[in-house]
């Protein structure tokens, strides 16, 4: 259930969740006090689990970094800039076209999409392209348990997900960065791998805008860009779809995008990766990047008889 | 007084970060720091670089006093984007001498300021009298700093990002072109 007003008691709910958070990671109760402040116009989100399989031993980065610190070119390049320039973005209503090859093809609004599912936590790294990381509680449904409703057929072997494209909304499609729409594509075993997950929240609240609200892809084993936001259309398809990043630069960027220590993006090694705001200033704390984002467990056997370094 | 206005026009980008590191606006210090540092150095080494062209064309000659501020300032900034670079390796030598050796990008760019660290050292009075003629011909290490500086940053900006890189590109070009008609000219 999304509700739309916003009441005392449940801004103090939040506060109660992030003490609680605080409690079982520790650390958080210093800026609880801040985030408090920046939170309440975001809507709380009733009625969830939280999916303990999920997250164990994560310590979730506070909901400042997490909605200040973000990319999401369609409203800026600058990790700042989807905050500020996100602000006044209409998500409500929200369509979703769903195509391909599917038995029940169509446009459906987002509540529908989602309704009668089960909202569940969980507590994913996010590992992005760019080496740093960060731990996020997000709120949502399985992808599995979503596409399943549009009964695919068994032509239907990628998944095809697409941005909003909205250069009045968006003005970061006003310059040609990437050939816009922005699109990424699973295989249909990797969408419907448990650990798919669509977001429509995080932090017990409805997704911020930034955030790539009002739904959006977080597939964990993956680099971020992979987890694409602002989704406006599922489509499935026989042939691979060309995602935009590995169109813009395919030497850079590949299809799986799996994260892995031992290919090095050309730029730059992936060896390791910055935890966001951990550690001091002249000693940002860094950790080992793990394969496929510490997720082996989940998603290896996708991968088993695939070249790693060639299809990256 | 223009000497300290300009001074403190080429210390407002540091000051600037200073602010944002006091306020805890930096999320992410190692890039928001790197990026900053690395493009007001490589803007504050072409300006360094352009003002003697622009002193022949304008005879505009009071300039030539503030090239040396200019271009230390640009060091300035090239070490504080050198020393966060040392910090995001950990100060782990092998993994410095790994990112040399892997990326050209990272190659380019330390030799630059290897040869501008040189610079930036005999800039003093004492140094210019020390060295006499030689001091001249050491400075024309310019002509091989500004162009791998530019390589560095063409080469690490992001395949969508190519714009920047370009324009300074041409008024590198343009500034040399103008450098080397008058030098043919003499």
């Amino acid at each position: 259930m999304i509700k739309n007003n916003i009441k005392e008691s449940e801004v103090t709910d939040y506060k109660h969740y992030l003490n609680r958070r605080a409690f079982i990671g520790g650390g958080l109760a210093i800026t609880a006090g801040v985030m408090f402040s920046k939170i309440t116009n975001a809507t709380t989100i009733n009625n969830y689990l939280k999916n303990k399989n999920y997250g164990k031993g994560l310590e979730p980065h506070s909901y400042e970094e997490i909605t200040g610190y973000n990319n999401f070119y369609e409203f800026g390049t600058g990790k700042r800039d989807p905050e500020k320039n996100a602000k006044n973005f209409k998500t409500k209503p929200w369509n979703v076209t769903v195509a391909g090859e599917c038995k029940k093809t169509g446009t459906f609004l987002l509540e529908d999409i989602i309704k009668n599912q089960q909202l569940e936590e969980r507590i994913y790294r996010l590992r992005c392209v760019e080496a740093w990381s960060m731990v996020i509680p997000w709120l949502g449904v399985s992808v599995a348990s979503v596409l399943k409703k549009f009964e695919p057929n068994s032509k239907a072997k990628y998944v095809k997900f697409t941005t909003l494209l909205d250069k009045e909304q968006m003005p970061g499609q006003k310059r040609p960065i990437l050939d816009w729409l922005y699109v990424e594509g699973l295989t249909i075993k990797e969408a419907m791998n448990p650990l798919s997950f669509f977001a429509v929240g995080l932090y017990g609240k409805e997704l911020p805008n930034q955030n790539g609200a009002p739904i959006r892809l977080v597939v964990p084993w993956k680099y971020g860009f992979k987890s694409i936001k602002s989704i406006v259309k599922i489509e499935f398809s026989e042939t691979r779809p060309i995602n935009s990043w590995q169109q813009q630069a395919p030497n850079e960027y590949g299809f799986y995008a799996n994260v892995n220590p031992k290919v090095d993006h050309p730029r730059w090694s992936q060896k390791r990766e910055r935890i966001i705001g951990r550690g001091g200033f002249f000693s940002p704390e860094k950790r080992d990047t793990e394969l496929f984002n510490g997720y082996q467990a989940q998603v290896a056997h996708l991968y088993k008889n695939l070249d790693l370094a060639k299809n990256f | 007084m223009t000497k300290s206005l300009i001074f403190l026009l080429l210390l407002s980008p540091f000051l600037y970060l200073l602010f944002q590191i006091y306020n805890g606006d930096l999320i992410d210090p190692v890039e928001e720091i790197t990026n900053p540092t690395g493009q007001w150095a490589i803007r504050f080494l072409i300006l360094a670089f352009a003002i003697t062209p622009i002193v022949r064309i304008t005879k505009f000659y009071k300039l030539i006093k503030f090239r040396r501020m200019i271009g230390v300032f640009a060091f300035f900034y090239m070490l504080l984007h050198f020393s966060i670079w040392l910090i995001d390796q950990s100060f782990d030598l092998e993994l410095i001498i790994e990112d040399i050796k892997k990326r050209t990008y990272i190659l380019v760019g330390f030799i630059a300021f290897i040869a501008s660290l040189l610079l930036a050292i005999t800039s003093t009075n004492n140094w210019i009298k020390r060295l006499k003629k030689n001091w001249k011909r050491l400075h024309r290490l310019i002509y091989i700093i500004v162009p791998l500086a530019w390589l560095h940053f063409f080469l690490q900006a992001k395949s969508d990002m190519q714009l920047q890189p370009h324009i300074y590109g041409v008024i590198i070009l343009i500034f040399s072109a103008i450098r080397i008609y008058f030098l043919l000219k003499k």
